[in-house]
């Protein structure tokens, strides 16, 4: 009975500073954020709140600029997770062979992932802006001539390559843990059995390691859904495209979209209707991709 | 036994860490008086806008508590900080800033809870009314921080050598031929290209170019007003098509494939190492200019549209002003500060020589030695200036979210129609949410 009581005690005594921080920052503000997208707030403290209903939800559903970042974003996320996923997997199949030095490798795969998105872009700012068409014009090959953050597509292209940089590494060591953590056995066995690299890699590794794809892939997609720092600080938004007749920021994720809105237009409670419906998106997104992928996994 | 009770004095220690957490940020918040009881010395807050004045603000408020025992802290938001998000954070933040900065008609509406009337300080005597233009029911609520202006920026060295006197430039026929003669000797002169512009930084096309379309014409103000109501027709507007030219002709003669990825910085460079021969900013470039150890002199020409008396004439106006916190705890020894800034020559040295401002006030003797300072002293002087209408719409960023990626489109395509009808449809939407 004594040590029961303890038991609990110990139980609460580490639950409630967590669970305290918990709802303080995630529960509250989001049962807040719920209420204000029904209102008018425009984020100046002590200014006074109306209730408007649906009306913000209603001026979303006709925000040009909402739906292309909506559609971007998507296309961006599923890019980048085919990319970032395949790279990783490659260079964790790199770094678990026998290599020499493969801990430097695998150190230097992960270091990206270890500088923050916002010093990142302004980096990623650099190389793109100033340093590869030097380059072009030093090697006289005039592709290289013009920032790749100029034209819409290619920036679209460069927000890929500096994603796939910054989380390569990270998914990387997810593919190792996974990899060493296939039986050798089996491996030795269809190698006896004549089956060749590829073989092997197909029917014994990929299966094996199904349980580190679905992870990954459902890391990467919202990741990449809610990518924000490196956006803002590599293109802002820049450059300008048309779509359905107006002019757009060709480079504006979502996130970048939702926090324009409450921060550059002062329509913070409109932004807040964009997030609630981003959430409701992300979260049906995650729930259909874990159900998909849990179906493939093999019972060991 | 003894694992068991560190494990509940660890959990222990982290719930009254995380409590102690909240509680302190509570304590302190909104506070400013207690604390400032507390150390004997006043403090105030001051939130500053302009990240190249940081140091020159932080020198001066430091000779202002020596003299008068007042602590000022200068917090500054600049280069790509985001000035309006910023100072909502701060106002939430728990330790209000006590002075901060306003940029115009459009801030004041968001914060027009919270300024303090200063319509009977000593400083308004020395200031021209036309630069009081912050005020809230009739009561001037702002402190202009400096004047600024802006134009084509050139340097006289390039412009003597290709022949081109910068005086004479007061039409869009003089601008074009001017342009047209540089243009020709650029290999000659060692230029990449003629004017150095942005559209990478919104707030150049979408607040000060865009700004000689609202300012170039009798009664900017009634127009300006219309405009952002949504009552005007721009596609039926001469000067619109003016602009729309003018615009054209800036964008045709810049590094037009890269102005999406220059940015203030690459801007200014390549002015300042002599890679342009215009520069389509303002005088608070100087300070960078410095930086850059440029020889050359230089000066303003004006954005000429058409062939009207308002060609000749360049924008200046109060880029932003000081407004005291209603609610601070300090708010004498906050306008005391202000005071300090306007009418003492300290202030003064500190607005002219240390942060190269242009003051506001006509009690200044000391004369700037920056030649774009003096350049639009004299276009001052001369009567030659256009208002800043551009402030009515910064606090929504209409100019950097609407106008920018409008004036981008038209770089790229060069329609003309659909520029002026998309300003037209983007005018009567904001008009409409008002």
């Amino acid at each position: 009975m004594r040590k029961s009581l303890q038991d609990r005690l110990v139980f609460w005594g580490f639950l409630i500073p967590t669970l305290f921080a918990f709802v303080m920052v995630i529960i509250i503000p989001f049962v807040l954020g719920i209420y204000y997208s029904f209102t008018n707030w425009k984020g100046a403290a002590g200014a006074a709140i109306n209730f408007i209903g649906l009306a913000n939800y209603r001026a979303v559903l006709h925000d040009t600029r909402f739906f292309y970042s909506f559609s971007l974003t998507a296309a961006y996320a599923l890019v980048a997770m085919a990319v970032i996923n395949l790279v990783a997997f490659g260079l964790a199949l790199l770094v678990t062979q026998e290599l020499k030095l493969r801990n430097l490798y695998r150190t230097g795969f992960f270091l990206p992932n270890m500088v923050g998105g916002l010093v990142l872009g302004y980096i990623w700012q650099f190389i793109y802006n100033a340093a590869l068409p030097e380059l072009g014009k030093a090697l006289g090959a005039s592709f290289l001539s013009r920032s790749m953050l100029a034209a819409p597509r290619s920036a679209f292209f460069a927000m890929i390559m500096v994603s796939s940089w910054q989380y390569a590494g990270y998914i990387m060591m997810i593919y190792v843990a996974a990899l060493q953590g296939v039986p050798q056995d089996l491996l030795e066995a269809a190698a006896i059995d004549g089956a060749g690299w590829w073989q092997r890699l197909r029917h014994i590794t990929l299966p094996m390691i199904a349980p580190a794809f679905t992870v990954s892939s459902f890391f990467t997609l919202v990741n990449s859904f809610k990518m924000f720092d490196t956006n803002v600080s590599l293109t802002n938004g820049a450059p300008i495209t048309e779509f359905m007749g107006e002019s757009v920021f060709s480079t504006e994720l979502l996130a970048l979209n939702i926090y324009k809105t409450a921060y550059s237009f002062n329509d913070t409670a409109q932004g807040q209707a964009k997030a609630i419906i981003f959430f409701v998106v992300l979260v049906t997104i995650s729930l259909i991709q874990v159900f998909l992928n849990k179906r493939r996994e093999v019972e060991m | 036994m003894r694992s068991k009770n560190l494990t509940r004095l660890a959990a222990t220690v982290m719930a009254l860490a995380l409590l102690a957490g909240c509680g302190g940020g509570s304590t302190s918040g909104g506070s400013g008086g207690e604390q400032a009881g507390q150390q004997g010395t006043k403090e105030i807050v001051l939130y500053n806008l302009k990240v190249e004045i940081d140091q020159a603000l932080k020198s001066v408020a430091a000779d202002f508590e020596k003299e008068k025992g007042i602590k000022v802290t200068v917090k500054s938001c600049g280069g790509s900080c985001d000035y309006n998000t910023q100072l909502k954070a701060e106002m939430e933040s728990g330790r209000e800033p006590d002075i901060f900065v306003i940029e115009g008609p459009g801030g004041l509406e968001v914060w027009k809870h919270k300024v303090a009337d200063l319509s009977n300080e000593p400083w308004i005597q020395n200031v021209n009314p036309d630069l009081l233009g912050l005020k809230l029911d009739g009561k001037v609520v702002g402190f202009p921080v400096a004047i600024e202006g802006y134009g084509l920026m050139y340097n006289k060295d390039i412009l003597d050598k290709a022949g081109v006197d910068p005086n004479s430039i007061k039409t869009y026929a003089d601008l074009e031929n001017a342009f047209k003669t540089i243009d020709a000797k650029k290999d000659e002169l060692g230029l990449d290209a003629v004017v150095s512009y942005t559209l990478k930084e919104t707030w150049v096309p979408g607040n000060h170019t865009f700004n000689i379309y609202l300012a170039a014409r009798d009664n900017p103000d009634e127009f300006t007003d219309d405009f952002l109501a949504g009552k005007v027709d721009v596609t039926q507007d001469p000067i619109a098509k003016d602009f729309a030219k003018l615009l054209k002709l800036i964008i045709d003669y810049s590094d037009k494939d890269n102005l999406e990825v220059i940015d203030y910085n690459a801007q200014v460079v390549a002015f300042g190492t002599g890679k342009t021969a215009f520069l389509h900013q303002g005088n608070w470039v100087y300070p960078n200019l410095k930086d850059l150890q440029v020889s050359f002199d230089m000066g303003f020409i004006p954005f000429a549209l058409n062939d009207s008396e308002y060609a000749a004439k360049i924008p200046v106006g109060v880029p932003s002003y000081y407004v005291v916190n209603k609610d601070s705890a300090n708010i004498d020894a906050a306008k005391e500060f202000l005071n300090y800034i306007a009418l003492t020559e300290r202030g003064h040295k500190y607005m002219i020589e240390e942060a190269s401002m242009i003051p506001a006030f006509n009690n200044v003797t000391l004369e700037p030695e920056d030649p774009l300072a003096k350049s639009i002293m004299k276009y001052n002087e001369e009567g030659r200036t256009l208002t800043w209408q551009f402030t009515k719409y910064t606090g929504d960023s209409f100019g950097q979210e609407v106008i920018a990626p409008i004036i981008a489109q038209y770089a790229k395509d060069g329609d003309m129609d659909k520029f002026l009808s998309s300003v037209n449809e983007a005018a009567k939407e904001y008009g409409s949410k008002k």
